[in-house]
Order: structure tokens, then sequence, then C-alpha cells
């Protein structure tokens, strides 16, 4: 027994550092996993709340900025109202069967984010009281800006599109073939665009847009455009740079998209998957 | 007694809030260039007082460390590194012992310690924290020229503002 306390008289902080390094380990680890969640969860009430405050100070400041942007935005908005063909415009049962309203969009506000660690993330001040899902996308005026994984009551958790483990289904406009789009770290308006077979003619300046061959982006948003290319030796794909319409450093007005119906599509592939 | 614990609870809030508030924000990018991140707040490891327990100090290391982790969305990283330069501040202590010895009562502070004892000292500990940390971030090795650039622009970047941290809290008391 004397021993033994000698013993922790002797090495307790040499063990303590150890369970200590474990822990935090496992933390690292396990980010993506339950304990995560929870810590998520109970840590955003507070850091969520001050956060808040700060961002209340800095969207005054920036409220000049920002209101250009919005115009810019609600005029791309109208003109696309004034383009939709008139017959859609009259077929009244449209109007009336919410079933055929594809995509819903949610404004959001930024609470906090990174965007110059490896992996970073994005805090919205909106949770699943304003209808936020886990699993939505997140998009800006100009671009992707990422999923959500994890919501609380009145936050949201949303992984960037600048993290290692974000993938994107993507597609060269009018070429029609498509690859994941991914992150590789230090500069935030580039991204790469992978497994595009090295046959198809592209050029440089050519349109990147979301597939919507996943279920949570809609088809057809504009991501950004080629901005170089190359074939590594002895690979059958290209490897694409994409620059980036959007720069995460200054979005602040975000928009979810509530895919209609879509626990259906999940339940359908779920099946596809066991079968 | 009471007043030094009093005092470092304090010193503790203020690093904190110096961290996520300010430095958290400030971002200096050129392009591809972004190498700078300001982390100042392991300062408050580096300056507890001398007769500090040891398993004090690396506990102390992880509050420090998870309290700036719920602000940065990284559960464990920024711990993690605190908990290890609490491990090793006393053998880096010992190997900066001066000639007469240390006095008990006192923290390894600029002011109490001199600028030509606390330079070394400070650029040791953060030194190793940076590497640690941005280790730890990048997770893998195989990001070695990253963590090299960001580990030395951040410690210089870093060990500015901690030096004129030191400087004024030294002029306050």
């Amino acid at each position: 027994m004397q021993n033994l306390l000698l013993f922790f008289a002797k090495f307790g902080s040499v063990i303590l550092f150890i369970v200590l390094e474990i822990f935090c380990f496992n933390l690292i680890v396990s980010q993506n996993d339950k304990q995560k969640n929870i810590y998520l969860h109970s840590a955003n009430l507070v850091s969520g709340q001050i956060n808040n405050r700060v961002n209340n100070v800095k969207n005054y400041l920036n409220l000049r900025k920002e209101n250009d942007s919005l115009r810019v935005e609600n005029a791309r908005l109208l003109q696309q109202i004034l383009n939709i063909p008139e017959a859609v415009i009259n077929n009244e049962s449209i109007e009336k069967d919410s079933n055929l309203i594809d995509y819903k969009i949610i404004p959001v506000t930024v609470c906090s984010k990174t965007v110059r660690l490896r992996n970073n993330h994005i805090t919205l001040c909106q949770g699943s009281k304003n209808g936020l899902k886990s699993g939505m996308g997140v998009i800006s005026a100009n671009g992707v800006v990422g999923i959500i994984k994890e919501v609380s009551k009145n936050y949201a958790h949303v992984l960037s599109v600048l993290h290692s483990q974000c993938r994107i289904s993507a597609l060269i406009e009018d070429k029609n073939y498509f690859g994941n789009l991914i992150w590789r770290g230090s500069d935030i308006r580039k991204m790469y665009l992978e497994a595009i077979p090295k046959h198809v003619n592209i050029s440089v300046g050519d349109e990147v847009v979301t597939s919507g061959y996943s279920i949570i982006f809609p088809k057809g948003i504009a991501i950004g455009k080629i901005d170089n290319f190359r074939i590594p030796s002895g690979s059958d794909n290209y490897e694409i740079e994409v620059a980036l319409y959007n720069d995460l450093f200054s979005e602040i007005n975000l928009y979810v998209i509530d895919k209609n119906k879509v626990e259906e599509l999940i339940e359908l592939e779920a099946q596809l998957i066991y079968e | 007694m009471n007043s030094q614990v009093f005092k470092n609870i304090i010193s503790f809030l203020i690093v904190v809030l110096l961290q996520i508030i300010i430095f958290k924000r400030i971002d200096l990018t050129f392009g591809s260039f972004d190498f700078i991140h300001f982390l100042i707040y392991p300062i408050f490891i580096i300056i507890l007082p001398l007769k500090t327990p040891r398993a004090l100090v690396i506990s102390l290391g992880f509050i420090l460390g998870i309290t700036v982790d719920m602000f940065y969305d990284s559960p464990g990283i920024h711990a993690s590194a605190c908990v290890f330069i609490g491990f090793i501040r006393p053998y880096v202590l010992k190997a900066l012992e001066p000639y007469e010895g240390y006095k008990i009562d006192h923290s390894p502070s600029l002011k109490n310690m001199g600028f030509v004892w606390f330079l070394p000292y400070c650029s040791i500990m953060m030194g190793i924290f940076m590497l640690f940390y941005f280790s730890v971030e990048a997770f893998s090795f195989v990001y070695y020229f990253e963590i090299f650039m960001r580990s030395i622009f951040s410690f210089f970047a870093s060990m500015m503002i901690i030096l004129i941290y030191q400087l004024i809290s030294g002029a306050r008391s």
C-alpha cells in the first residue's frame, strides 16, 4: 500500500499527463462521433452566445457592403421570376400542389467560422427551430458553402467545403462529365476536381456546376471555373484546378436548401444498399 | 496566497478572451501564403508560479486548451498541445535554472526574471507548442512543409504579441 502511494507521489503527474493526452486524442479522432455531438451541443450554447454578441457588432460595421450584395442578389432573383415561362405561371396546379416544389430556401446567417485551418467549420445562428436539419446543403449567392452536420435548437454546425472530408459531386457544364470536388488545404479560393477522364475536351474557363446527383444540392449551382488542368503521368484522369466564385472569408448571408421528400429518397437508397 | 490564485484566474480570463475575441479573428493572408496564426494563450501556462504543483500545471493546461477548443470548434487539439507544454515545463525550467536558483515565490515572467532569461525560456516553450499544435492539427506528417512554415511564422507573430503583453502586464502591476 505504501509502495503504491509512493509510486503515485513520484509518477502521478506523468500518469496524469498520459491520461489527459489519451483523452485529448480520443476527442480528436472521434470528432465525427457521438462524443463530438454532445460536446458541440453544450459548447455551442456558450460559445455561440459570445460569438453572437461579437458578430452583432461586426455585422453592423459591414452593413453597407452587405446591403450592396443583397441588392445584387435580389436583382438576380427578380430577373429569374421574370424569366419563368408564362405557361408555368398560368398553370395553377403547380402553386396549389406543394409537392411539386422541389427545393425550399431558408436564409441563414453565420455566427462564427474558421477558414484557415486544415479542417474548417461554420456555425450558423439558426437551428432546428428554423427548420434546419442535418444533411442539408448550404450555399451563398456565389456558390456552394458546405453541408449541415449537426443541429441544436438555436445553432447549426456546418462542414465547410474547405474540409478534408468534404466531397461535392460536380459537373463541367456543357460536357456532362462529373467528378468529385475536393479541397487540399492552403488556398481557400481553389478546389480540385477529380475523376474526369482524359479523353474529354476541356479548356480553361469552362464553368463547373453542381451535378444534382447527390440529394444535397440541386443541379446547376455555379461553383467556379477551370483555372488550370493537367494529366498526372500514369493517370487516366485529369487533375483540374477550379477557381471558386465565392470567397468564404466574407460571406455572411447564406441559404440552406431544404429538399422536399428527402426521407423517401434516403429510404429507397438504403434499400438498394442492403439488397 | 489567495491574491496569487485570484491574479491567475484573472490572467486566465484575459488571455482566453484576447485569444477568442481578437486573435482568432486576425487574418494575415497574402494569396496562398496563410501561415500566420496568432496563438497567445499558452503564456498563461508559461508564467504560472514556480511552486505550482506539477499535476496542477498539467490540469490547468487541459482546462485552458479545452476552453479555447470550444471556440475553435476543434475538441482536443488545443488541449493536447497545452497539456504537453504543461508536462515539459519543469524540464525546461530545470535546464534554464540560473546559477543561484529560483526564488520559490516568483513566477517565471518577464518582469521577475529579466529579458535575457525570459526570451529563451518563452521561445523554447512557444516553439514546442507551435510544432505540437500544428502537427496535431494536420494529424499527419504528410503536410510537413505546411506544419513547418505555419509553426515558424506563427511563432514569430505570437512571440511579438506575447512580449508586448508581458511588458504591459509587468508595467501595470
